[in-house]
């Protein structure tokens, strides 16, 4: 009981090993319960495929080379909408957050923007772009950029105002305060903006696949929903999903290995 | 707080024994029909708004769902009914041979569906090695290859590029592929455009792009009566438009709705197309010693899918085909 309570006390931390078992349980306790249900046929077979129906999938498609391919393109347009649109939000993102100027000229626009379903702008896309990889990274960077935009920009508004005023008060000037207080405290929160976003990006995957698809992971999902081949959608899924938490793992590492000032609790 | 998580927790459980325990319903009190927006699938509207379904003993419900890769799930899992789709289409979701039947045919494409190519491409052989836009694993896909194999081609002798009918139609407006197989409106507006000109509709090839309505064999079999109501409501709708053109336009319009809602639109739209009524049904469907040409256009379409490695089971065209409530 003693131990129940420490472990639920609010922002306290918890031993390593406590907190390893917890996600190795809730993990398993889910594969476990999609074992009743599938091995259990208590939802239909061609439903809920089997565990082991996915992973035949999944040596099928390696053994042919498919799924490395799919993944392998799928990697490649998220990783170049990503990076392209990371690239313009953050610098844009911090200008908004802390310059009234900056905001007041780009916050309607990106407030009005993010709110469009990318999905309807596909066939404007195909006038305005083409239907190539140009294609699939306008989708992905027009899903992404707008978020992070204002994602950023509330991180460098958030900067507190006694710093810049410190610094002032220490006798550096403008360009200084930008560029040896601002922008450093920004660091942290805007890689937090670009993991999430990340994230993000590969929701819209399908949606980029949609048009001049013949590879990609997003392709390999529509392609397996017509004749519901739930295997293959499942394994589709599940190659996301790892990838996601890969990349979601990395993203920490990287931010505690170049922000060591600013590790995560 | 507590209580939030235990409404969570409930609510999870119940949402698991639904999937868990979702028979089959013994009798269909209403019967749930899902379409998608097309001129073809009017005279359901005709039959729900002038009582004909009423008159011959079933009430039905019409539920719009656009995609086939989500209609077919739907009837698979028994929240649907009846479906109405293109006869090609429902092989590609036969898990067995028999999973599903055609009931009864309700519209032909007659220039409603087609290809638009650049000028310089006049035949349907030009097409060799050229990118040419088409829904893979859609109806268009399946006329393109019939299109192909009566030229000579494979669709490997092209460059196909995957996507929706209506994204092709923008692709080929600008000039973004070669061709494009595609519908109306995408048709009149690639003729219209300086670079396109129609190369081949479908009135060229009558029964091959059909829509039947579509429900699960074990569905027919347990309910005889609403089937043999459904098609004979079907063929008096049918009927009833040809009688009374204008009103049932309206009718149509306002019901099938979308981008069909506007009559005048409808009215325009509506050449593309020839309703299957009573006669039209028999000689079509034909009896099982005497088939007609439904039977070829199954057969067509089993050997296009299964050359593209896309059937799952092995099928004959008198699997799926019911030639009993269209000859009652």
């Amino acid at each position: 009981m003693a131990l129940l309570d420490a472990y639920t006390a609010p922002k306290k931390k918890i031993p390593r090993r406590a907190y390893l078992t917890v996600s190795t349980l809730v993990a398993l306790f889910t594969l476990s319960f999609w074992c009743v249900l599938s091995y259990g046929e208590l939802v239909r077979p061609d439903f809920l495929p089997t565990p082991m129906k996915v992973v035949w999938a999944g040596i099928a498609g390696a053994r042919d080379g498919s799924l490395a391919l799919n993944t392998a393109v799928s990697v490649g347009e998220i990783m170049s909408g990503f990076v392209l649109a990371s690239l313009l939000a953050v610098p844009l993102g911090i200008l908004m957050g802390s310059f009234a100027i900056v905001e007041a000229a780009i916050e309607p626009i990106a407030n009005f923007m993010r709110y469009l379903p990318v999905s309807a702008l596909i066939p404007l896309l195909i006038l305005w772009v083409g239907i190539g990889i140009e294609e699939k990274v306008s989708v992905i960077f027009i899903g992404t950029f707008f978020q992070q935009l204002i994602l950023v920009a509330d991180v460098s508004r958030a900067v507190p105002h006694d710093w810049l005023d410190v610094s002032y008060t220490l006798g550096a000037n403008r360009r200084t305060v930008v560029r040896r207080v601002l922008i450093p405290a920004t660091m942290p929160g805007v890689m937090d903006s670009l993991r999430v976003t990340l994230g993000w990006a590969w929701t819209y995957l399908v949606v980029a696949e949609l048009v001049a698809g013949n590879k990609g992971l997003g392709y390999f999902i529509l392609n397996s929903m017509r004749g519901l081949f739930t295997d293959q959608i499942f394994l589709g899924i599940m190659v996301i999903g790892l990838l996601g938490l890969i990349t979601d793992q990395l993203f920490k590492t990287l931010r505690n290995w170049l922000l060591p000032w600013a590790q995560n609790p | 707080m507590r209580t939030t998580i235990t409404t969570f927790l409930a609510l999870t459980a119940g949402a698991v024994l639904g999937v868990m325990a979702s028979p089959a319903p013994a009798r269909a009190d209403t019967i749930k029909i899902a379409h998608s927006t097309w001129v073809g699938y009017g005279p359901l509207y005709i039959a729900r708004d002038k009582g004909i379904f009423k008159k011959n003993g079933v009430d039905v419900e019409l539920i719009v769902v656009e995609d086939p890769k989500e209609r077919f799930p739907t009837l698979m899992a028994d929240k649907i009914d009846v479906i109405a789709s293109t006869v090609d289409a429902t092989l590609l979701y036969l898990k067995t041979p028999k999973d599903f039947q055609y009931v009864v045919a309700i519209d032909d494409s007659n220039g409603g569906d087609g290809i638009v190519a650049n000028k310089d491409i006049k035949t349907v052989a030009d097409l060799k090695g050229k990118q040419v836009a088409v829904n893979e694993g859609s109806v268009s896909e399946f006329y393109l290859n019939v299109l192909l194999a009566k030229a000579g081609l494979k669709e490997s002798d092209l460059k196909p590029v995957n996507m929706t009918a209506s994204d092709a139609g923008t692709a080929f407006v600008s000039k973004r592929v070669d061709a494009a197989v595609t519908w109306e409106p995408w048709l009149s507006r690639g003729k219209a455009t300086d670079h396109g000109h129609l190369l081949v509709d479908s009135s060229s090839t009558p029964g091959l792009i059909t829509d039947a309505l579509i429900a699960k064999t074990s569905w027919v079999a347990a309910h005889p009566k609403d089937v043999e109501a459904l098609v004979k409501s079907w063929n008096e709708a049918v009927g009833y438009y040809r009688d009374h053109a204008d009103e049932s336009i309206e009718i149509m319009a306002k019901g099938v709705g979308g981008w069909l809602k506007d009559p005048k639109e409808f009215k325009e739209t509506l050449p593309g197309i020839k309703f299957y009524g009573a006669a039209d049904n028999k000689a079509f469907f034909g009896t099982k010693q005497k088939p007609g040409p439904l039977h070829e256009t199954v057969q067509a379409a089993i050997d296009i899918w299964s050359s593209h490695g896309k059937l799952q089971v092995k099928v004959t065209p008198d699997d799926l085909i019911n030639y009993t409530f269209v000859n009652m």
